[in-house]
């Protein structure tokens, strides 16, 4: 459902409570495509999670300039919280390609199917788990 | 009383009020002038602000639901707020200006609520506060991805900025990358080898983040783009009733 079927229906209709639930229906398509739907809210604590990483990574950036002048403990730490991060991202993203392939086996969701297509790189990810970390 | 109040301006019909409205519950000529100047204003800056609205959402899609409600670092003396839908941000350099408006998309995020938007007639009947709350949330998860996106892009030039394009520039050591690996010393080896570790995790992130901007700007966002394209439309077509009924 499009802002254009909504914009004519608020043109052509008579009946306000049929506008109202026009709306309503318009939002819920939204929030289905948001992932915002109680029912796949654990996709969007997983999408959550990712986005945040690149705060995390951010402050990576911010002390790798004064890296080698860094002692060797903190070297370490740092290297430790790098391989946190990537842990984190690898388990995420197969749990997040795992229930969204679940999803899309059980009911046909295209825009799901779509996310799943990009999200998993051709199936990059199913078959790379953790590359990162061997690196 | 609901009708006589709706057919008292004849030039304006009830529904394309409830479109104009649906587009900027907030909307008037004047402040649409006043986003114009707005995006004119920071388009000198490089904030969040700018990166969000210019891409797939316009500030004017994203202003009904942070309308009075753009977040202002209190502690920071650079902010000056005008008419309380305004910012500004003066005197900054880049890197002030970036870590900034990291802390301006968080707060941002953490304040568009349910109450950042009171709707006006007749748009009120439409939308009850749950489906203000709703809109609330599909912009701060719109917003989240922008950030991540935001910054994510930041990150490549400060990595350029902190090493250089050709030349590895570091306060400890100054070496030419050109010399070739055999002329680094270990601390020097290391700290590429660093980079080269962060550069990848950006890498694997900044794909996951494309492409999850990607499946938004053609699922979700072709049915919020049409709201920034309709009031165009509206306001040209409708701007003296508007702003009779505005009175």
């Amino acid at each position: 459902m499009a802002w254009n079927e909504l914009a004519d229906e608020i043109k052509s209709a008579k009946d306000f409570d049929y506008l109202i639930d026009f709306h309503q229906r318009y939002l819920s398509s939204i929030r289905d495509k948001c992932l915002l739907n109680k029912n796949v809210s654990r996709l969007r604590l997983l999408i959550t999670r990712i986005l945040d990483m690149s705060m995390v990574l951010k402050s990576l950036y911010d002390i790798a300039p004064s890296y080698a002048s860094l002692g060797v403990a903190t070297k370490e730490k740092l290297n430790a919280n790098y391989e946190k991060i990537v842990d984190d991202f690898n388990q995420s993203h197969k749990l997040l390609t795992t229930v969204l392939h679940q999803i899309v086996q059980q009911k046909r969701l295209p825009h799901l199917e779509d996310l799943l297509v990009k999200l998993n790189y051709n199936n990059y990810y199913n078959y790379n788990a953790f590359a990162l970390t061997k690196k | 009383m609901l009708q006589e109040s709706i057919n008292e301006d004849k030039s304006v019909p009830f529904t394309d009020l409830i479109l104009i409205q649906l587009v900027n519950p907030t909307l008037s000529q004047s402040s649409v002038n006043k986003t114009r100047v707005n995006q004119t204003h920071l388009s000198g800056n490089a904030t969040i602000d700018v990166n969000v609205n210019q891409t797939f959402m316009s500030s004017q899609s994203v202003a009904p639901f942070v309308h009075n409600d753009v977040p202002v670092t209190p502690n920071h003396r650079d902010h000056d707020t005008m008419d309380g839908d305004e910012v500004f941000i003066k005197n900054l350099n880049d890197t002030d200006k970036i870590r900034l408006s990291y802390r301006v998309s968080s707060s941002m995020i953490r304040r568009i609520g349910a109450n950042s938007v009171q709707v006006s007639f007749p748009l009120d009947i439409l939308l009850s506060p749950d489906d203000i709350a709703e809109y609330n949330n599909i912009m701060s998860f719109i917003f989240r991805i922008k950030r991540s996106k935001f910054v994510l892009d930041q990150l490549l030039f400060i990595h350029k900025e902190t090493t250089g394009l050709t030349e590895l520039k570091v306060k400890s050591a100054s070496v030419n990358v050109t010399k070739g690996k055999n002329d680094m010393t270990p601390a020097q080896r290391d700290m590429k080898t660093f980079y080269h570790k962060l550069n990848l995790l950006r890498g694997t992130l900044i794909h996951f983040v494309n492409n999850l901007q990607h499946y938004v700007a053609t699922r979700v966002g072709d049915r919020l783009i049409p709201i920034t394209k309709h009031l165009t439309s509206c306001v040209s077509g409708r701007r003296n009733g508007v702003e009779r009924v505005g009175r």
